[in-house]
């Protein structure tokens, strides 16, 4: 087994690595024919990574079989911090390697090898949620809100109802409201099968929202006191969804 | 002093109200007595050295070092620096006292200075596990005084001296030995080879503040209040490395200890490593003129890093043992770390009584609870501060009752 990808821009694997690494120590990239995987579930069980993208993504692929690649992600962070804006990135496992080779493609050809660890254990379940709220907002208008809601509290409740989005938080500090409604531009989809609302660790939301440096766009599905799924589309086809499971005050 | 909170922040060691002395630390000093008056005080003394030394921070990077040393036989001398022997056995006047009889030989050096004969003298003595015998020739003889610090234990009269000698052989064991000769490997690699060959962790401490670990550039002295700190979270960041990887506890547990007005519930919760410092001191303690308690909560979660400003040697000094734990155990655990001071406890006597009641609690066992609830109610039980108070300034607490996880969603 061997693989070899270049990416067309180091940056963004920079921001999906760092990304990552806030929520796991360590996970397996699963690289086949038809592209790259990548499922964990955080060590609290709180939140899950689901990761995809496909060879298109690539400006080179090869890869003939499945293969396992499990790092260490806050070794693989150093390394990716070190690639510069006009960087290509190319990864690289040559028969029987025991290393990966990571290089930085700029104005030298900058090449690390990173140990890549045996970790087992079986593609984890997805987790079934029956979404009632699906929307589609401006990733940086949602950061934002996160961050607004922040000041006052470590969680935040969302809604949904039919004309708009809600991000609400609240504590003995004060009340923090963000509505995201079709008239203000941030919101481009929503669907509501019912007036919903669940509340969120705020930790595990801006952890998550570090993604919204790749992508633009972002849809937020979630269902009263259920787990929240955050998807991020990416280029080529490729996405990442974070699943949060809910605080329920009682 | 307008805001309540900024002694209970400052514990008197970071002269947050701008003045050089801590007027509360003052009165203490001014109010306790000094029980027994070891006699007058000469200009010459000699004694066994248990050993004890200090390392001042006052005037970094020229520090003030002190050479403990009892002028009297009457105690013997390994009494005065045992804290691992001291917990549940001495009061907290008997500890005051014995320390107030400590003596010491002070002189003041650069923390990169060599050839120093005074500082040569004073860590032949620091580091022998056995005590010394050492001789002090003082300028003037030292004034009777008796001062405290919210980290480490309180300090005796000092007198500034003009020749120390070490009389008797410090007995080193082998692994000191070793790792003070090698000056490659770094210190925080020392501090825990030291720790795996049984070496108690005052000794460690000591070491390091001396300046007798590390490599050959890095070494230097550290004000032993930092050198406390260090020592405590090299040694639990260490040890999280390999607790974070084993399985998780099947239980809630609770376990619990109280020393000189000191009470503390540990509570362990099945999940991935995360743990809380709740430190509750109660109206009318020693920072708090309020009539409301102070509660002062810091708390980390699976990567091990402290997440609010201002984490002082008493959290370290709680992870420390807790992670000891754990690692002995082969398991991990969330862990909540509640310590409520009361007014008995009238003077501070240092961190290392966090240390030994944290470690003696664990080393009693445990209770075994059917839920977080019930566990959190039995506590209310034993702690003078109202449960509603805790969850309201408790991060993890709050958490672990309000948050879910995915897995229920995932068993299809």
């Amino acid at each position: 087994m061997s693989l070899k990808m270049v990416f067309s821009d180091a940056r963004q694997w920079r921001y999906l690595v760092d990304t990552f690494s806030t929520l796991i120590d360590e996970a397996c990239f699963i690289v086949s024919p038809e592209g790259v995987k990548l499922r964990a579930l955080d060590p609290s069980r709180i939140a899950m990574i689901d990761f995809f993208l496909p060879p298109e993504a690539f400006e080179e692929f090869e890869c003939t079989e499945e293969t396992r690649l499990g790092v260490n992600f806050d070794d693989f962070k150093k390394i990716m911090r070190r690639g510069k804006s006009k960087d290509r990135l190319e990864l690289e496992l040559g028969e029987s390697d025991r290393r990966i080779k990571i290089r930085f493609l700029g104005r030298a050809i900058r090449t690390f090898s990173l140990g890549l660890l045996d970790l087992g254990g079986e593609e984890l379940p997805l987790p079934k949620v029956p979404f009632t709220v699906r929307a589609k907002v401006l990733s940086d208008t949602m950061k934002e809100a996160l961050k607004d809601a922040e000041i006052v509290s470590d969680y935040v409740r969302l809604e949904g109802s039919e004309d708009k989005l809600s991000v609400k938080a609240s504590s003995d500090r004060g009340n923090v409201e963000v509505d995201f409604t079709p008239e203000s531009g941030s919101l481009i989809e929503l669907e509501v099968k019912e007036p919903s609302s669940a509340s969120y660790s705020l930790d595990y939301l801006s952890d998550m929202m570090k993604a919204s440096a790749i992508s633009d766009i972002l849809t937020i599905e979630f269902a009263t006191n259920k787990p929240l799924a955050l998807t991020f589309d990416l280029p080529g086809g490729g996405r990442l969804t974070f699943f949060l499971a809910p605080r329920i005050e009682s | 002093m307008s805001d309540p909170a900024l002694c209970a922040r400052c514990k008197g060691a970071r002269r947050l109200c701008g003045r050089p002395k801590c007027p509360i630390l003052e009165r203490i000093e001014a109010n306790i007595k000094l029980l027994e008056r070891i006699g007058k005080l000469g200009a010459q003394l000699y004694g066994l050295t248990p050993p004890s030394t200090l390392v001042g921070e006052y005037g970094y990077p020229k520090v003030n070092v002190i050479l403990n040393i009892p002028p009297t036989a009457e105690i013997p001398a390994d009494e005065y620096e045992v804290p691992e022997k001291w917990w549940g056995r001495k009061k907290l006047e008997d500890i005051i006292r014995l320390r107030s009889m400590l003596i010491g030989s002070k002189f003041r050096v650069g923390i990169k200075e060599r050839d120093n004969k005074l500082l040569e003298a004073a860590r032949e003595a620091a580091i022998s596990i056995k005590p010394v015998d050492a001789e002090a020739i003082f300028k003037r003889p030292p004034r009777f005084r008796l001062s405290f610090d919210g980290i480490i234990a309180p300090l005796g009269p000092s007198g500034d001296v003009k020749r120390v000698y070490i009389v008797g052989n410090p007995v080193v064991p082998r692994r000191v030995d070793q790792l003070m000769e090698d000056e490659d490997v770094r210190a925080s690699d020392a501090i825990v080879e030291l720790y795996r060959s049984g070496i108690s962790v005052y000794q460690i401490e000591r070491l390091l503040s001396l300046g007798l670990l590390g490599r050959k550039r890095d070494r230097r002295l550290v004000p032993t209040r930092w050198s406390i700190t260090a020592t405590d979270s090299v040694l639990a960041d260490r040890l999280l490395k390999k607790v974070r990887e084993y399985e998780e506890i099947n239980e809630i547990r609770i376990y619990s200890s109280e020393y000189i007005g000191n009470h503390y519930e540990i509570i362990m919760v099945p999940g991935a490593w995360s743990f809380e410092m709740i430190e509750i001191w109660l109206p009318r303690t020693i920072w708090v003129k309020a009539e409301k308690p102070y509660i002062s909560v810091n708390y980390e979660l699976h990567d091990g890093k402290w997440r609010k400003e201002g984490v002082d040697g008493g959290y370290h000094a709680m992870r420390m043992p807790v992670l000891a734990y754990l690692y002995k155990e082969r398991r991990q655990a969330r862990v909540i770390a509640i310590r409520e001071v009361s007014p008995s406890y009238y003077a501070p006597v240092g961190v290392w009584q966090v240390r030994e009641s944290v470690r003696a609690a664990l080393a009693r066992g445990y209770e075994k609870k059917e839920s977080l609830r019930e566990a959190l109610y039995d506590i209310s039980k034993r702690i003078k501060t109202p449960m509603n108070l805790v969850l309201a300034n408790s991060y993890l607490l709050r958490r672990m009752l309000t948050q879910e996880d995915l897995l229920k969603y995932m068993r299809h």
